[in-house]
């Protein structure tokens, strides 16, 4: 089977930084007040004072069956199929947004060169399979990445599991 | 405080609104073309044109929408992924403008003529070519009223549109608008003695179309209410939230209400004894009112339409669950 | 400022956005295929890309603790990284960087630079300049504080210190003391405050070795207290935050104590939401508890602790039922943390600012602590507080800047009261005179920054009448800024050095343009670890922008001009990090020419050594009796630090000058405590609230509100409100935030930075401005009497402002 990476996300790990966003940022060359391709996200639940924080950070969950490459008319959208990772074409994309309703996770954001996602950092020169600069840039190790069979064992004994919304096959983990 | 969706907005919801208008009345003026041969003529060439109007400047509001909008115009280029519904689309409405377009042309007399002289043949077999165009473009036109509701239907990722319903809802308000088109032309410029029929027909057309379009709009209102707590949320805003007011108004009362009352009155008074004369106004007003609700209906199911993701963001699903399953 | 100055910063402005522009463009035609566009160490490799290293500045000016690789395309910085070969945050290979140190290329080309040395020309306040040279600049500050010297001696001139920052700890030390004052103007927020409580409680050889409470080894630790630490927003990459997850996936137990749940108190064990202001009270009854319930460890106390008769009766009164309705925890609550810590071992306790400097009782809340920590035996064991691993020694011995302190002259009174040089000249001692000496000090001397600014009100004992800000804004850096902005307007002489246009520079008679660390390469710093030892200097990544000077210069060159160029290398500061690289092994040309840095490899196999555990004898040894202070001997019965009143022997609470329990009477109007974040993991201090990448993520001022009250007041999560104290007023943006008491509001402080680039404006540090500070209290009579602390708490009414922003 043709190789598939990944995140892990360790929700027990995350105090919610920033880090990972500006980093994604400073190294893709989106500019501030523009897009996000990384977003940090909070759970806050019960009432005060029992109350519990969870923080979640996520970008574009290359899918094992992606949507947005299902319904792009354009074919811009690919899954490579040496890393798994989903690419999209800025030349081929003519922006009509249609990706935005059919991704589960709402992760495609657009500008005036077409849509915007997470490669894997793989566009600005990191070798398919190496650290993103999010992962690499996280000062907890909340955020990892690698090939799903790795994932897993590092996972494995935490109450962890592959992203809920399974019908696109999501290459993340949460724990 | 839940944002509404404006990822696509007005521009999408002319093109969804005059398509099926345009495919609407296409279809309505080829019934009538093939039921009643070489009669009606105002009312055909006026229909065609109005069709091939509809399409043109929806496809233009949808092409506008998008960020590349001369890339996007290089269909072969651009329309290439045959498992998206989008380019299915793209190539029917490509192949049903040059439909319209032709019947149109062959429609209009003046046009038709000069296409004659200069080519003979094309002159002789025009009644012909008509007939022709009218059968290849009523699927056509079914198929681009359909597909104005499967393009929404299939985005998966927002609940509101998720259902056949919606496919068969925008269809059924295609027709209704395409036949309230036709109406006013029936009664605006048509000279031919047996436009009193025609008008009678078009109104019962009207009745059992708003009636039918009534029911599928319950239908699906229903359906959302009932499909789930994103579903809800969305029908929601139509039906008691921030779009209640349009959609109560706009598209029930002035799109499915004033249209069904002025096409009953119509038919009422045509019935009496003398064939009774009724001001313009009535059919003319119908019709408008029908229009309205169309447009009325695609923005407000395009605003409701929220994104599963952003009603509650998957990735803080999958994380709630997870910290469930520890706790 | 004036036209021409706007002129001229505009006009450097254009030229630069013209080479963001074309650098955009290019960007987009690149970005348009797929094929990758190398950054990082992908472009170095390709040839494309230049790397130079540097500190990060993005925890202040003149810091060494993450060293960063800065990557250079097309002659501009474009991305910065951790540096893998110096061991930050978890060691070798770490490239992590906080999300400020990823946003650290805004302050290089920050649009609000000063590009040119300014001289006022209007009344003080009023904002108009006029350019200068730097030599008419220089000039008339070195006359300045010649003739003050003359006139009034020395003494007049004062410096603000900023967050600890080195060129003021070294060069501006210096320059002190060859001129002739004591007035390093310490801010009294800061580390220093505790520990002096530290080292007066439980030893240590002198102030920076004072005994820790903290865990040397977290991963021997079953329970640890943190108090008013918060270094997930402060040291995100400084390893704290990830040993202590490391730790706690290993079962390390955690009980968090403070107002806000932030990030790492999300993964506490037990958090204790203690109104601000209010943990006095909370150890107190902490330490009523362990001794009450026997829960301390009897041999330690018979053998190790002074007094400790004495505190376990005065502690008596200051039950758990009295500490409840001030701390706001609940009764059982503070049994259980207590039997807690008096009953899992080891413990350790990180005591943060937010308990020692940032409130009113910070000395007796930090010394309870410390009390709890000794008391329950926990202090040099294995996992308790202190006894790090011994690491073997750094591989490259560089030598600090000499601080020439002999320089600065004794007085007569000095030596008649047996004060360290200078003492006796303090224009507001931060610790008590009595008590400053070269082992309690860090460097020497020093003023409370902000008793010094309020000589020049109240000119006494004698009013400052030159001081010099550098890196520091006094309006949002301490309290009470409308005070402070009318002393500003009253002072002879104000000189500002500074990257930005802070909001105190209007008052100034000359502004003068500092370059980033970015622009400079004159500070070097290592890092010592098993692995081997790290030393690295900052390089130029840019040259300064327009006149802009490195801050380093600026003392060697005012140096000179006065007459102390012998003292200063004669104004070559090459000569000076020559000196101190001096028998290290490493020439100053090999370390700028070293684009990573250079780490040596420990090749001996020295390994980490364990410490001797219970060292008491020499942990004590600086103590009276050579014993933990139960019943303070070093400091108790002495006079404060204004000679206004003694210090009690034992721990006492008064709490916030305004307190719901404390001034009932006040809380019927201003029902809600309101204190703020002070550090906070998106600027530094109230700086880079200009970065767009940071700004973007909070683009204004902000207040944390319980939904349950904000409905009760009718305010929607993102209102802006008008928040109210007896001494001022502010507006903000309120955030729902279930994770903070109904009756307690947090905030963070600073904002009047404006963001150019994202079209969002700076916020004035009066009333009606967003700087917090204008709600504190700030009588100096309030502060802590034995080292300064303000109270960073108030109580406040809250209303919608309808016209918001």
């Amino acid at each position: 089977m043709a190789k598939q990476y990944g995140f892990y996300m360790d929700t027990e790990r995350c105090i919610k930084c920033w880090a990972c966003e500006v980093a994604c940022k400073q190294w893709n060359g989106i500019e501030a007040g523009t897009i996000a391709r990384r977003k940090v996200h909070e759970v806050e639940s019960g009432t005060f004072p029992n109350v519990t924080r969870k923080f979640v950070s996520m970008s574009c969950m290359h899918c094992g069956d992606p949507a947005c490459a299902k319904v792009c008319p354009a074919g811009a959208i690919s899954k490579r199929g040496e890393d798994g990772i989903v690419v999209v074409d800025k030349e081929k994309c003519i922006g009509c947004r249609y990706c935005f309703f059919a991704c589960p996770f709402g992760v495609p954001q657009y500008t005036e060169t077409g849509m915007d996602k997470c490669d894997c950092c793989i566009g600005n020169g990191v070798t398919p399979g190496d650290m993103p600069h999010c992962v690499a840039t996280c000062p907890t190790q909340a955020l990892q990445y690698g090939e799903m069979g790795e994932l897993a064992d590092k996972v494995a004994g935490k109450k962890a599991r592959q992203m809920a919304d399974s019908a696109t096959k999501p290459s993340v983990v949460v724990s | 405080m839940v944002e509404l969706q404006t990822t696509w907005s007005w521009l999408p919801a002319i093109y969804l609104f005059l398509g099926g208008l345009g495919a609407g009345a296409f279809l309505t003026v080829s019934i009538l073309r093939l039921a009643k041969p070489g009669r009606f003529k105002k009312t055909v060439t006026g229909g065609v044109w109005t069709a091939v109007a509809a399409l043109a400047i929806g496809l233009i509001a949808l092409v506008s929408e998008v960020a590349k909008p001369f890339q996007a115009m290089i269909l072969f280029k651009s329309f290439v992924n045959g498992s998206s519904w989008m380019t299915v689309g793209a190539w029917l409405l490509f192949a049903t403008i040059i439909v319209f377009a032709l019947s149109a042309l062959f429609t209009t007399d003046k046009i038709a003529d000069w296409l004659g002289s200069v080519v003979k043949p094309l002159g002789r077999a025009r009644d012909g070519i008509n007939k022709a165009l009218a059968i290849i473009g009523i699927p056509c036109a079914l198929a681009v009223a359909a597909y104005t509701g499967v393009l929404l239907s299939a985005a998966p990722a927002i609940p509101l549109w998720g259902s056949w319903l919606l496919p068969v809802l925008f269809t059924v308000s295609a027709l209704d608008t395409g036949v309230a088109a036709v109406a006013i032309f029936a009664t605006v410029v048509e000279k031919d003695e047996g436009v009193h029929g025609v008008r009678t027909a078009l109104e019962t057309a009207v009745v059992c179309l708003v009636v039918l379009e009534a029911v599928v709009l319950a239908a699906f209102v229903l359906t959302m209410q009932g499909a789930g707590a994103n579903e809800a949320l969305s029908v929601g805003l139509l039906t008691d939230g921030v779009l209640s007011v349009q959609f109560w108004l706009l598209v029930v009362v002035v799109g499915l209400g004033v249209p069904l009352a002025a096409a009953l009155v119509q038919i009422v008074v045509s019935r009496r004894k003398g064939g009774g004369k009724i001001a313009p106004a009535v059919p003319v007003g119908g019709a408008t009112c029908a229009l309205v609700g169309g447009f009325t209906l695609r923005f407000l199911v395009l605003s409701a339409g929220l994104h599963a993701a952003l009603i509650s963001p998957a990735a803080l699903q999958a994380a709630q669950n997870v910290v469930m399953l520890i706790s | 400022m004036t036209q021409e100055g706007k002129l001229t910063r505009r006009a450097f402005l254009q030229g630069t956005a013209a080479l963001g522009a074309m650098a955009a463009l290019t960007g987009c035609a690149s970005q348009e295929t797929l094929k990758p566009s190398p950054a990082g160490e992908a472009g170095v490799a390709s040839g494309e890309v230049e790397v130079r290293h540097a500190w990060c500045q993005m925890c202040g000016p003149a810091r060494t603790h993450c060293s960063t690789l800065c990557y250079i395309k097309d002659g501009r910085w474009t991305n910065v990284e951790g540096n893998p070969e110096a061991g930050n945050n978890w060691g070798r290979g770490s490239r992590s960087l906080c999300a400020k140190g990823n946003a650290a290329m805004a302050v290089l080309y920050a649009p609000g630079r000063i590009l040119y040395p300014m001289k006022r020309t209007g009344e003080k306040g009023e904002g108009k300049f006029e350019r200068c040279t730097w030599d008419e600049a220089m000039d008339a500050i070195a006359a300045k504080l010649l003739e003050q010297k003359e006139q009034y001696g020395a003494k007049s001139y004062g410096v603000l210190s900023p967050q600890f920052y080195a060129v003021l700890g070294t060069m501006g030390r210096r320059f002190l003391n060859v001129h002739g004052s004591p007035n390093y103007m310490h801010s009294a927020i800061c580390n220093s405050q505790r520990m002096f409580s530290r080292l007066v409680t439980i030893g240590g050889p002198k102030h920076a070795q004072a005994t820790d409470t903290a865990p040397g080894q977290l991963g021997k630790t079953k329970l640890l207290v943190v108090w008013g630490y918060n270094s997930e927003n402060s040291a995100v990459n400084q390893g704290n935050p990830y040993a202590r997850l490391n730790a706690i996936e290993k079962g390390l137990k955690v009980i968090d104590i403070r107002p806000m749940q932030d990030g790492l108190a999300a993964k506490a064990d037990i958090w204790v939401p203690v109104r601000p202001g209010t943990d006095g009270a909370l150890a107190m009854a902490f330490l009523n508890v362990i001794i009450g319930e026997d829960l301390y460890d009897h041999d330690f106390v018979e053998n190790w602790c002074s007094g400790f008769d004495q505190l376990a009766e005065h502690i008596k009164q200051y039950t758990p039922e009295w500490a409840s309705p001030i701390t706001g925890i609940p009764v059982e609550q503070i049994y259980e943390v207590a039997r807690t810590m008096g009953t899992v071992k080891p413990m350790g306790i990180n005591i943060g600012n937010g308990i020692g400097d940032q409130q009113n009782d910070g000395h007796w809340t930090v010394a309870c602590a410390c009390l709890i920590e000794a008391i329950t035996g926990n202090l040099g064991i294995a996992g308790g507080g202190g006894a790090a691993m011994v690491s073997p020694p750094s591989l490259i011995k560089t030598k600090g800047v000499d601080e020439l302190t002999e320089k600065l002259p004794m007085s007569k009174e000095d030596e008649e009261k047996g004060y360290m040089a200078g003492v006796s000249d303090l224009v507001g001692p931060e610790t008590p005179r009595w008590f400053q000496t070269m082992d309690t000090q860090e460097s020497g001397p020093t003023t409370a920054y902000y008793k010094g600014i309020m000589s020049i009100l109240t000119e006494e004992p004698y009013p400052l009448r030159c001081i010099f800000g550098q890196s520091s804004n006094p309006l949002s850096a301490t309290r009470q800024p409308k005070k402070v902005e009318e002393a500003l307007k009253k002072l002879d002489f104000y000189v500002v050095m500074d990257t930005q246009w802070n909001s105190s520079c209007d008052f100034a008679d000359y502004v003068l343009p500092a370059c980033t660390n970015y622009e400079t390469d004159q500070q070097f710093g290592t890092k010592n670890s098993t692995d081997g030892t790290f030393i690295a200097i900052n390089q130029k990544i840019a040259e300064p922008m327009g006149e802009s000077r490195s801050d380093w210069e600026y003392y060697l060159d005012l140096a000179v001009r006065m007459g102390y160029g012998e003292d200063f290398w004669n104004g070559d500061m090459d000569a000076c990090l020559r000196e101190q690289l001096d028998g290290s092994g490493i020439d100053l040309e090999e370390l700028r020419a070293a684009n990573k840095g250079i780490f040596v490899e420990r090749t001996d196999g020295a390994k980490a050594t364990e410490p001797k555990y219970q060292d008491y004898e020499k942990m004590f040894a600086s103590l009276p009796n050579g014993k933990v202070q139960c019943y303070n001997e070093w400091i108790g019965n002495k006079p404060n630090c204004d000679d206004t009143g003694m210090i009690s022997p034992l721990p006492v609470y008064n709490g916030p000058a305004e307190s719901i329990a404390g001034t009932p009477d006040i809380a019927q109007e201003y029902p809600l405590v309101i204190s703020d974040v002070h550090a906070y993991r998106l600027c530094n201090h109230s700086y880079y609230v200009d970065v767009p990448y940071l700004r973007e993520l909070q683009p204004y001022p902000w207040v944390k509100i319980n939904p349950a009250t904000a409905k009760q007041y009718d305010i929607a999560d993102g209102d802006w409100v008008k928040i109210e104290s007896k001494h001022g007023w502010v507006k903000m943006v309120a955030r729902y935030l279930e994770s903070i008491a109904p009756d307690v509001l947090m905030s963070r402080r600073g904002w009047w930075q404006p963001c150019e680039e994202l079209d969002l404006p700076g916020y004035e540090h009066l009333d009606g401005g967003s700087e917090i500070n204008v709600l504190y209290d700030a009588e100096p009579e309030n502060f802590d009497p034995f080292n300064s602390a303000m109270s960073k708490q108030t109580l406040v009414k809250i209303s919608k402002l309808e016209e918001g922003n």
